[in-house]
């Protein structure tokens, strides 16, 4: 009991070194919590504090385009790795490798190494232009339990949320919504929902917008269907 | 003799209302005894709902307290019958007759006329002390201006709050799977439309999280709804003050 009350109150007053000496042994379960987006294969790596990989209000990088535009992880593993980060995990959905609404998965036995005491975990929305879904080098709890995250939507800022399936589409660079055969509530022939983005940094998503015209109108995505209410993801890190 | 524990344990969104409070005050009403009308034997709970939308009346609630081993919904998975009947009509029969037939359950409590948005709504319940260390609450509401949409809390924990304590959770809005979320007049209750219909048709077919309602404000033409229907999370404020 002693020992509990000490590191606690430690906790509390942010001595972060105390923390940060130790391996954790986790699991990690994501669960897509939307009705109607499918959720990319799901980054996830324990790394050391300096090393976050976007900051909200800051335009994305290019390793962060890849995975917001195309749902490509890619680029930041290797930036992870670089910075010292364990091997990055890649949590696979059951669609596909993608994440259905109401999906989940897990991976089990992770470690940490000591001085990796912060996670991230990046997914991307899908269909969307440059939707993604985030926890951004948050603090891995070390007491052993079971802690229970919500992440809220971010938009990347990079690409105009037109909401139109293009062959290609989940390319960088490339405008517009990559048709996908797993994902079959999209339409076709839209005009185009959206212009650019106002805030070209990485910021709060507002939402798709969608119609009910699932061969004209301005979106190929259905209103009915994908618009979503934040959080759109729940991460549950289980420390063993 | 030891102190017992000094570690304060805190849930996400608890909120420690009061720690001072006179033992046994003239609270709420504890009505259930069942062998001793001894004030030591029972635990009591005052639970208020305050419904946080600006459109969205809920449905009467259902309340099951029980241990571990009773689930009324999980993201993920199918709803059942009787949870779909509550989603898309506010039906609580089914989900009640269900709850109590479950070994878990310890009691199931009908808050009938739902709770209104600016009309808060208060109710308590009474368990057996031998049963607190184990104490979960569920509830489950619809909101009546959608086609399967409902809210509440999924096996709430009651064991760490000491007599004079609240926790204060608010909720998000799920949705059951069960109906396309058409939005039309003639399948939105709260419209006057059916409520339960068999047929299970949602472009989703397990129980996620509502993405909100479109309206025909928003260029939905077909549906019943105004903007004055919509909502963001969160929709339900849920206090629970242990009394006793």
């Amino acid at each position: 009991m002693k020992s509990t009350i000490s590191k606690a109150a430690l906790a509390v007053l942010g001595c972060s070194w105390v923390v940060s000496a130790q391996a954790v042994d986790f699991d990690v379960k994501v669960t897509n919590l939307t009705h109607g987006m499918y959720l990319s294969p799901v980054l996830v790596a324990t790394h050391p504090a300096a090393s976050s990989v976007y900051s909200l209000g800051s335009a994305a990088s290019n390793n962060m385009k890849a995975m917001a535009e195309g749902g490509d992880s890619s680029g930041l593993q290797t930036e992870l790795i670089g910075a010292g980060s364990d091997t990055p995990q890649i949590l696979n959905g059951t669609v596909n490798n993608k994440i259905p609404p109401g999906g989940d998965a897990e991976q089990l036995g992770l470690s940490s190494s000591p001085g990796n005491d912060r996670i991230t975990v990046v997914t991307k929305l899908m269909p969307t232009n440059d939707g993604f879904a985030a926890l951004n080098a948050i603090i891995l709890p070390t007491e052993p339990g079971r802690y229970v995250y919500k992440m809220d939507a971010f938009d990347a800022g990079s690409e105009a949320n037109d909401e139109l399936m293009v062959v290609g589409g989940n390319t960088v660079g490339v405008q517009g919504i990559e048709p996908d055969p797993d994902i079959t509530t999209t339409g076709t022939g839209g005009t185009g929902a959206s212009g650019s983005d106002n805030n070209a940094t990485i910021h709060t998503h507002r939402g798709v917008l969608g119609d009910s015209n699932s061969t004209g109108g301005s979106s190929d995505l259905d209103n009915t269907i994908h618009r979503w209410l934040n959080p759109v993801a729940r991460v549950i890190i289980t420390v063993n | 003799m030891k102190a017992k524990s000094l570690k304060l344990r805190w849930l996400p969104g608890t909120v420690l209302v009061a720690l001072l409070s006179a033992c046994g005050g003239g609270g709420g009403s504890s009505s259930s005894s069942a062998s001793g009308s001894s004030s030591d034997a029972t635990v009591s709970y005052q639970v208020s709902l305050a419904n946080l939308t600006n459109q969205q009346p809920m449905s009467p609630v259902v309340a099951i307290i029980h241990k571990a081993g009773y689930t009324a919904f999980d993201v993920g998975e199918a709803a059942s019958v009787a949870l779909e009947r509550l989603a898309e009509g506010g039906e609580t029969s089914t989900l009640v007759q269900a709850a109590e037939a479950d070994p878990n359950v310890l009691q199931v409590k009908t808050i009938s006329g739902g709770v209104a948005p600016g009309t808060p709504k208060t109710f308590s319940f009474t368990a057996a002390r031998s049963d607190r260390a184990e104490l979960q609450v569920t509830l489950v509401t619809m909101l009546t201006n959608t086609n399967d949409g409902f809210t509440g809390i999924e096996s709430q924990n009651l064991n760490n709050l000491a007599v004079g304590q609240s926790t204060e959770v608010t909720t998000l809005a799920f949705d059951a799977g069960t109906e396309a979320n058409s939005e039309t007049s003639a399948t939105v209750p709260g419209l006057g439309g059916t409520g339960f219909s068999a047929v299970r048709d949602d472009a989703t077919v397990v129980v996620t999280q509502h993405g909100g309602v479109v309206s025909a404000d928003d260029n939905l033409g077909s549906s019943g709804l105004s903007e004055a229907h919509r909502f963001d999370n969160p929709v339900l404020q849920i206090t629970v003050t242990r009394t006793e």
